[in-house]
């Protein structure tokens, strides 16, 4: 009756649940709550689970067995993986209790009281509490059974909404400040107007449909405007009305200068939202989704920031808006799209260009949203996207595995760090003599500034990759592999020697590394004498040297980098050279035949890549103003092959999504980083088992298919 | 091969055709060069600090002593490198935790036989309880990590294992950490006494004024000898890892050669498809392949631990990545290369820094630096990799 199959896939849950629980995982998420004081993170994981098994176990049935067969076998599904669960917590309670009666620690220390009254639900007899356990996961594992009943698309907008539930929660406590309810409305707004306007009127020109949204939005933010007025707000407490933002730099330009400034200012940002809102309305599938998606996204903040937190009435109204938009969503991408199809390719190119500038400038006003710890986060993910597009130069285009990345990266770091530091050297010869280490600073500066030592960074960076390219690039691509973990272990114990101390520092690193000044100083006075208000005031601005010292202000420098790389990486991806390397990687004997010069390609492939690092490097030494050597282990490397890997190989897009669902979401929770590693471990595994092209593969450029394309459109 | 060289013996054969690859590939001769200008200068630091008598014979044998045994536990796990990538092509990456998971639950067992105080009665059998607890650990994690990691991947283009391996060694370290805590584990004391009528160490003298010896400690034990005029810390234990590593690789060696199961193995490697057709079950041969590298990385592990007296999840990343190095060194595939890797690299890693005068902390350095050196000069390793044509 009960098939084989629903036991096995209930075992084989059931001993992945039972490793969760023995490292005591459920114990370590108790006090995470995902629905304020309703749902904490280990129940929500809990549940999933169950969910999970009961799903998987009937996948494969029929879809004409009868529901109570479906219900049953995935109750048995759950029941036999909380069993699992439960035998193995009561093995290692009675191993543990066993070690210690004859004077040994504990053999599982994550084995507590904790974490039994954790999955007990708090009962006082630990039987009836896992009985309790046991009928739960029935109920939860015969739901999941039925659920494989609904259709696929019910299915996947419930999946989508619950994990957005979930992020949203567990991030609950740093991003309910981002937006306030007000802003996301009016930007949503703006933005939908262009949207409905250029679909009613169904232009079938980009540049009409943008035209005429663009007048419409302009005069949304008049009507805005004026009607704020007419309520007697004054240019002061006009962006108050507003809501928060648009915040300190925008304000500081307008804020009390005038009226017509604060006018303006709304007409623009409306004109260009709904600009933005036609554009996504005839444009590709995955762009419309993506910005719809980010706009939901705003709406849900606003939301969370006006309950504050995730309690049980914003968990609904979240899923109820969460379900509306993909309803929506579903119905208008494809329409979308067909629109976007029948531009001429000049207009498609123009389309795709005004949603890279949005994108942009999105990305430029990003950080003044955000506060100080998330913004770190940001910033870290800006990091590792810029080393991951440089090792997918390596890895995802030229097949080529390297393990020492970190190494360039160390590298990038230490050449910031050694060029622009005060020390010894720069103050008159080592040893100093008597020059105590926190009067270095104020005695001397560094041997040049940042700008200068950044890209010296990347030169060196690249420059030593070449180097090791030449002798291991011969190698065997297994061999490769070891020779650039060890080459990145070398770096490493050489920065960390006491030969160079000196020079880099030793155990005790690089500190008080400046920050880089943008001196504009020069500019300041000619501008001040121009007469024009505006520049007038750009010049005081600049009249002081800005240092980039916070992280909100290191953002831009980092941004630079990920755009350049970004922007490197695509032209190299399309180039001849892009092509030699993706045939290189699939067969070396083949583009071999086909005049590929194999090692040339290897060592471009490598040494790009270490460049990259380097700009990362570069940056990394000054954002964290002093550098150790045992920043720099292995980890670093394998935590950027888990971005490129995970996030999809050769795939641009897929290395942001990696570096922000890998690197993004276990930074911003505490309670993440214990667990990061073991995560990392069983992802690179996982990903590689199940899905070895990553999250978001590249979508393969078949030339043919594009000519017969083209063909038929000629012939039409 | 030209016309003359028909009469030449086949190693001269061999050395006209190297010079030959060399003349014609200007930057591969560029690399020999410059690689036999650093041994060059190597050797020349060497004998700079010999002659200047900064280093005695007897540093060198200390430091010998301590490379072999070193480098005994290197070859041992380096075995197990060289195995699987002789059948399957792969680098076996968490090859290093699977030596750190048999000596890490060989602890649990230790710990309570000392608790117990069984460590002290019965030392003999708890050692060997010991031995034979890691080497189960060590075999169970080796053959799930074949049966649900390598086994589906087995027609994936090779970065794919390789990526997994390296996924995996990263997931064993942190479930070892999860279950058992991030702590170190400190490994007992052990004494061990032998043959005290022959030995008259480790002797008390009790109220009544007879004399008792123990014996020798062959696990603990450290006694001050002189041979040849040379005064040394003699430990017995150097000697027994020594003997158990060759005894060990000697039985490997004739499993593979002299036994139907290294027939089989052999054959695997050949070639997959013609060894199945043969009536030989592929799988079964590489469990077996997997089986025999973990046992005898359970018991390099237990040596490990009884000598540095203590265990963490980490423990194994860098002997691993040592092992490796070793089997690249002796030649990939190659059992006797594996041998011949781990101890030249114990001993070069023992020697080198005080025979050069280079600090101790760059130890690592000189590891990873000869395994560069040796792809670079010669990337078949010492004694020549022993892979099958069509897969190398």
């Amino acid at each position: 009756m009960i098939p084989r199959g629903t036991l096995r896939n209930g075992l084989n849950v059931g001993f992945a649940t039972a490793f969760i629980v023995v490292i005591g995982m459920p114990a370590v998420f108790a006090e995470r709550y995902i629905i304020a004081d309703v749902l904490s993170f280990s129940a929500t994981m809990l549940v999933a689970i169950f969910l999970g098994a009961g799903f998987f176990a009937v996948r494969h049935s029929a879809a004409d067995s009868g529901q109570v067969k479906l219900a049953l076998n995935g109750a048995v599904a759950a029941a036999v993986t909380a069993l699992v669960a439960i035998i193995a917590l009561v093995l290692c309670i009675q191993i543990n209790a066993s070690a210690i009666s004859i004077g040994m620690i504990a053999v599982f220390p994550n084995v507590s009281g904790a974490l039994v009254s954790q999955l007990t639900f708090g009962q006082e007899s630990a039987t009836a509490g896992y009985l309790m356990l046991l009928a739960t996961a029935a109920i939860i594992g015969a739901l999941g059974g039925l659920a494989i009943l609904l259709p696929k698309r019910i299915l996947n907008i419930g999946a989508v909404t619950l994990l957005m539930v979930v992020v949203l929660g567990l991030l609950q406590a740093q991003i309910n400040t981002i937006i306030t309810l007000v802003d996301a409305l009016w930007v949503t707004g703006a933005v939908a107007i262009g949207y409905i306007i250029a679909t009613w009127r169904a232009r079938p020109r980009l540049a009409a449909r943008v035209g005429e949204a663009a007048v419409a939005g302009a005069l949304l933010g008049l009507l805005i405007g004026i009607l704020l007025l007419l309520l007697g707000a004054t240019s002061e407490t006009m962006p108050a009305l507003l809501g928060k933002h648009p915040p300190a730099l925008l304000q500081s330009f307008v804020l009390g200068k005038s009226t017509l400034a604060m006018l303006l200012l709304l007409t623009g940002v409306s004109l260009a939202l709904s600009a933005i809102g036609a554009t996504l309305s005839a444009t590709t599938g995955s762009i419309h989704r993506l910005g719809i998606t980010v706009l939901l996204s705003l709406l849900l903040l606003g939301i969370l920031n006006v309950f504050g937190k995730l309690d049980l009435p914003a968990a609904i109204l979240i899923t109820a808006v969460m379900i509306a938009g993909q309803l929506l969503l579903e119905r208008t991408t494809r329409r979308s799209e067909a629109v976007f199809t029948q531009f001429r390719p000049a207009e498609q190119q123009n389309s795709q260009r005004l949603v890279s500038l949005a994108g942009l400038a999105l990305a430029l006003i990003l950080p003044m949203f955000l506060t100080g710890y998330i913004n770190n986060v940001v910033d870290l993910i800006g990091l590792y996207i810029m080393m991951g597009l440089g090792l997918n130069i390596v890895v995802g285009f030229a097949g080529l595995l390297n393990l020492g990345y970190v190494a360039f990266f160390t590298i990038g770091a230490y050449t910031v760090g050694v060029l622009t530091t005060p020390n010894a050297i720069t103050c008159g010869g080592v040893p100093a003599a008597g020059i105590a280490t926190q009067d270095i600073a104020t005695l001397c500066t560094g041997i040049t500034t940042f700008w200068v030592a950044w890209p010296a960074a990347v030169l060196m960076a690249g420059l030593t990759g070449m180097l090791l390219g030449i002798p291991v690039l011969r190698l065997r691509g297994d061999y490769l592999a070891i020779v650039t973990l060890g080459f990145g272990e070398i770096i490493r114990l050489l920065a960390l020697s006491d030969v160079f101390k000196a020079y880099l520092g030793g155990a005790q690193g690089i500190v008080n590394i400046p920050s880089p000044v943008i001196d504009l100083t020069t500019l300041s006075e000619p501008l001040v004498n121009s007469g024009v208000p505006i520049l007038a005031q750009l010049g005081t601005a600049i009249s002081q040297p800005i240092a980039l010292s916070g992280p909100g202000q290191i953002y831009y420098l980092i941004l630079f980098g990920v755009v350049v790389a970004t922007f490197v990486t695509y032209r190299l991806g399309k180039s001849r050279l892009g092509r030699a390397w993706r045939s290189m990687r699939e067969d070396e004997a083949v583009s071999q035949a086909m005049g590929v010069n194999l090692v040339q390609n290897k060592l471009l492939a490598f040494t790009i890549g270490a460049a990259f690092a380097g700009i990362g490097g570069g940056i990394f030494g000054s954002y964290l103003k002093s550098i150790f050597p045992n920043s720099f282990t292995l980890l670093v490397s394998i935590n950027v092959l888990a971005v490129v890997i995970i996030g999809g190989m050769g795939n641009i897009p897929g290395i942001f999504v990696g570096a922000v669902v890998i690197f993004g979401l276990p930074e911003a929770l505490r309670e993440f980083q214990e667990y990061r590693l073991l995560m990392f471990g069983g992802l690179l595994v996982l990903t590689m088992l199940l899905r070895p092209q990553g999250l978001l593969p590249p979508r393969p450029v078949r030339l043919e298919e594009k000519a017969k394309a083209a063909l038929a459109k000629k012939g039409t | 091969m030209a016309a003359q060289d028909i009469g030449i013996s086949p190693r001269k054969r061999k050395i006209n055709d190297w010079v030959e690859d060399l003349l014609n590939d200007p930057t591969k001769g560029m690399l020999v060069l410059v690689g036999s200008i650093i041994v060059v200068l190597i050797a020349l630091r060497a004998l700079g600090t010999v002659l200047a008598g900064e280093y005695t014979l007897q540093t060198f044998v200390r430091q010998l002593m301590f490379g072999l045994a070193q480098g005994s536990i290197y070859a041992l796990i380096a075995l197990g490198y060289t195995l699987v990538y002789g059948i399957l092509l792969m680098i076996n990456f968490a090859h290093g935790d699977v030596f750190m998971s048999g000596a890490y639950i060989g602890f649990f067992w230790i710990n309570a036989m000392e608790v117990t105080g069984i460590l002290a009665s019965h030392t003999w059998l708890v050692l060997l309880g010991l031995f034979a607890v890691a080497v189960i650990s060590a075999v169970t994690v080796a053959v799930l990590l074949e049966r649900l990691a390598y086994r589906p991947l087995r027609q994936a283009p090779r970065l794919v294992p390789l990526i997994t391996a390296i996924g995996a060694s990263i997931f064993i370290e942190q479930a070892f950490r999860g279950l058992f805590g991030s702590s170190p584990q400190a490994y007992p004391n052990v004494h061990l006494y032998i043959l005290p009528g022959v030995f008259s160490l480790e002797c008390a003298t009790d109220a009544a004024g007879a004399t008792a010896c123990l014996g020798m400690d062959i696990v603990s034990g450290q006694y001050p000898v002189t041979i040849f005029g040379i005064d040394l810390i003699f430990r017995p234990f150097y000697l027994m890892i020594l003997g158990a590593a060759l005894l060990l690789m000697w039985g490997l060696w004739f499993i593979v050669q002299h036994t139907k199961t290294g027939k089989a193995m052999r054959a695997v490697a050949e070639d997959k498809a013609t060894a199945a057709l043969m009536g030989i079950n592929v799988d079964s041969v590489i469990v077996t392949t997997f089986v025999i590298g973990a046992a005898l990385a359970g018991i390099a592990g237990v040596f490990f631990a009884l000598y540095n007296r203590q265990v963490t999840p980490t423990m194994g990343f860098v002997p691993g990545l040592k092992a490796f190095t070793a089997a690249v060194l002796g030649g990939i595939g190659n059992i006797p290369g594996a041998a011949v890797g781990g101890f030249f690299l114990g001993i070069t890693e023992s020697v080198a820094p005080s025979l050069l005068n280079i600090p101790t902390q760059l130890k690592d350095v000189i590891a990873f630096g000869l395994l560069i050196l040796v792809l670079i000069l010669r990337p078949t390793g010492i004694l020549g990799e022993v892979l099958s044509e069509k897969k190398a």
